[in-house]
């Protein structure tokens, strides 16, 4: 990995999984600083910001990470993406398990993106539990993180358009949401990623077509079950008169105790990550997939009928924003696009989705890192209307590029 | 549970109407040959439906009246109220039951609980694979159709499987023609390979057999064409070579990377430097 090509200088925090990923595939040294330089209580790197570093570690040989004292900056040499090949971090049956701390407070998906876009240019395949007191399964309201029903029914069948289909499993071992004041959870999930090619197939998605079913999950952990069928109820007292393909499946479960030591008793524990949420997924005639999230406040208070209303009316607003993929979907489809073969591919986004916070700070980041612009102009005809075709040009880097240079 | 209890009460009625309030009996001629070809039709068939709706409702009212009555009897101070009323008065029920055959529904429900959550992402469900409506076969015409396909069926087994039967005759052994035809049958439905073949074998032996059919084959194709008969193409093992290799994600993408050495051959070094034109300075080829 001796890349004599100069360090990638970013700042900010921002979108800091997304940068270490482009690296990663790109194999070029990043050097990001001025991490939260001008906060008093917390400079420098987050909890899952360092969990995740530490994942990336994990999944890699050969890289080379370097925190500054304070944590405000951060140097990260990629190596080879390995997977959990036994050996090097996995178990001797290949599970490599990461445990994440009590202090996270980003829900799971903050770690499964980035990771099923390293998977596909791993060197054997992922097979990934998480565990420890910080996995929480649900969504966050705080992050805007999606849940990991959501990863499985919306993100990973994106992957099957790349031609990345076989040997995929999201596996929700137990679910938890969000621990008091959003901190914490005790979920446990494994992702099995089985699938390596040496280069993603080229995309060309330009039919968004009409959304002819919905499905989704409900899901409450520690609490009543009766949520569910409210948060069902309320959805789909929404989404009946557009649609008649309906299914929202629901799935109880109760909270998973954690150890909690007092003074008087030290073997107590408490439950943690109690509360509910929706995951709901709008698939087009086209196989286009919309989705959104929501989930009960860590404080609660907020009734079961208002979480599954709430969550029907963000699924129409991202059905609203049109285009192929959607807001959430956008940053994932781009980037495997990017790294397909050298050859131009085409997306149709919605406005909203490409003018969005992170699909420019993508764009912002991949010119940095020294690939091809895009293309942008309106869609044709009257169903586009509103929409772009972003065209990209794959790197044509793959798998195999880091193998043989 | 509940709707059992109510079937049964359903069909007291008839017994209770018949026997007690008889005040008109079916003694007219017609009302009498219907009640027999009623009968005789409900034995075959189906239950017919009941027209009288009166009925149920006016023993439900019976049934509750007497539960009532015998606990009075056990503590007498307090009068029941509702007994006299419940005489004269007759509660009309009238019960919806909707005969839809949701077994489908539920189905098809299943069917989406078990593609969406699973662990994998979920794929395209196609309930016509499974759900193909059954045809009437109330045709004549598609009655003959069947059985001719099923003599048809029949017939081609007894000519495939005969040269069994022959053997059988004369063999000791019982059960290997049946095994044998067996075989053939999976052989017929698309089984891979035959569960006589038998995998582990000293590799004269198997040279042996393979020298021994090939010969056999081209024997007869060869007396064949001194003959001038006609036989099948020869089923000649399929080459494939030619199709692409699936080759491990590690492995370079030219030349040979063996003893920690990338070991490229003339050719490839030929293709990567590109056809060479004058100058030099030409395309780089693939990289």
């Amino acid at each position: 990995m001796s890349t004599s090509q100069p360090a990638v200088r970013l700042s900010s925090h921002k979108s800091l999984t997304s940068r270490l990923v482009l690296a990663t595939l790109l194999g070029r040294t990043v050097r990001i600083d001025q991490i939260r330089p001008n906060s008093p209580t917390n400079p420098g790197l987050a909890p899952h910001e360092i969990s995740f570093l530490r994942l990336l570690e994990a999944v890699t040989n050969g890289s080379h990470l370097e925190i500054s004292y304070t944590g405000t900056v951060l140097l990260y040499k990629p190596g080879l993406i390995t997977g959990s090949a036994p050996g090097s971090g996995a178990s001797s049956s290949g599970v490599l398990r990461h445990e994440i701390p009590a202090n996270n407070t980003r829900g799971l998906s903050y770690f499964l993106l980035p990771l099923c876009l390293l998977a596909p240019f791993s060197k054997a395949k992922f097979n990934i539990v998480f565990t420890g007191p910080g996995v929480i399964t649900s969504s966050t309201e705080k992050w805007g993180d999606m849940s990991v029903d959501s990863v499985r029914t919306a993100i990973l069948p994106l992957y099957a358009k790349f031609g990345i289909e076989r040997d995929i499993e999201l596996r929700i071992l137990t679910r938890s949401n969000p621990g008091p004041r959003g901190v914490g959870g005790a979920g446990e999930v494994q992702l099995v990623f089985g699938h390596q090619v040496r280069l993603p197939k080229t995309l060309h998605l330009l039919n968004p077509g009409r959304v002819k079913k919905i499905r989704g999950v409900a899901y409450s952990t520690g609490v009543s079950g009766s949520n569910n069928a409210r948060m069902i109820e309320a959805a789909r007292g929404v989404l009946n008169q557009f649609v008649g393909d309906i299914y929202i499946f629901s799935d109880m479960s109760s909270a998973s105790l954690v150890p909690a030591p007092e003074k008087s008793n030290p073997n107590a524990k408490k439950k943690v990550g109690l509360g509910f949420g929706l995951s709901l997924v709008a698939e087009s005639s086209t196989g286009c997939l919309y989705s959104a999230d929501a989930a009960s406040p860590p404080e609660g208070g907020q009734p079961a009928e208002d979480i599954g209303r709430k969550c029907a009316f963000q699924l129409l607003e991202s059905v609203e924003r049109g285009g192929c993929v959607s807001l959430e979907a956008a940053p994932t489809v781009i980037t495997l696009m990017a790294m397909g073969s050298e050859d131009v591919g085409r997306v149709q986004l919605g406005r909203d989705v490409l003018a969005s916070e992170h699909v420019i700070q993508l764009a912002r980041d991949l010119n940095a890192f020294g690939t091809a612009g895009w293309g942008i102009r309106d869609a044709a005809g009257e169903k586009g209307e509103g929409q772009l075709v972003l065209s990209i040009v794959g790197r044509g880097v793959g798998n195999i590029g880091r193998k043989v240079g | 549970m509940l709707g059992k209890r109510k079937r049964e009460v359903v069909v007291a009625t008839r017994e209770t109407r018949r026997s007690s309030d008889n005040e008109q009996p079916p003694s007219t001629f017609p009302e009498l040959e219907r009640d027999i070809f009623k009968k005789y039709f409900e034995s075959t068939f189906e239950p017919l439906p009941e027209y009288q709706t009166g009925t149920p409702s006016l023993l439900e009212d019976e049934d509750n009246a007497t539960e009532p009555s015998s606990e009075e009897e056990e503590d007498s101070d307090w009068e029941g109220l509702s007994e006299p009323e419940q005489e004269e008065t007759t509660v009309e029920v009238i019960e919806h039951r909707t005969f839809t055959d949701d077994t489908e529904e539920v189905e098809l429900r299943r069917q989406q609980y078990k593609t969406f959550m699973t662990s994998k992402p979920p794929k395209e469900v196609e309930p016509t694979a499974k759900m193909k409506p059954e045809k009437p076969a109330d045709d004549e015409e598609d009655a003959a159709e069947t059985l001719n396909l099923k003599h048809d069926l029949d017939l081609q087994r007894l000519l495939k499987e005969s040269h069994l039967l022959e053997e059988a005759k004369a063999s000791s052994t019982l059960g290997s023609h049946r095994h044998k035809a067996l075989d053939m049958r999976l052989q017929a439905l698309g089984a891979k390979g035959s569960i006589f073949h038998q995998e582990k074998m000293p590799l004269t032996h198997r040279r042996g057999i393979i020298t021994k059919a090939t010969t056999r084959e081209a024997v007869r194709r060869k007396e064949a064409r001194e003959n001038g008969i006609i036989l099948e193409r020869p089923t000649g093992k399929s080459n494939n070579s030619r199709a692409r290799r699936e080759r491990g994600v590690d492995v370079p993408a030219v030349g040979k990377f063996r003893g920690g050495t990338l070991k490229l051959s003339r050719r490839d070094v030929a293709d990567i430097q590109g056809p060479s034109r004058s100058g030099g300075r030409g395309r780089r080829g693939r990289r």
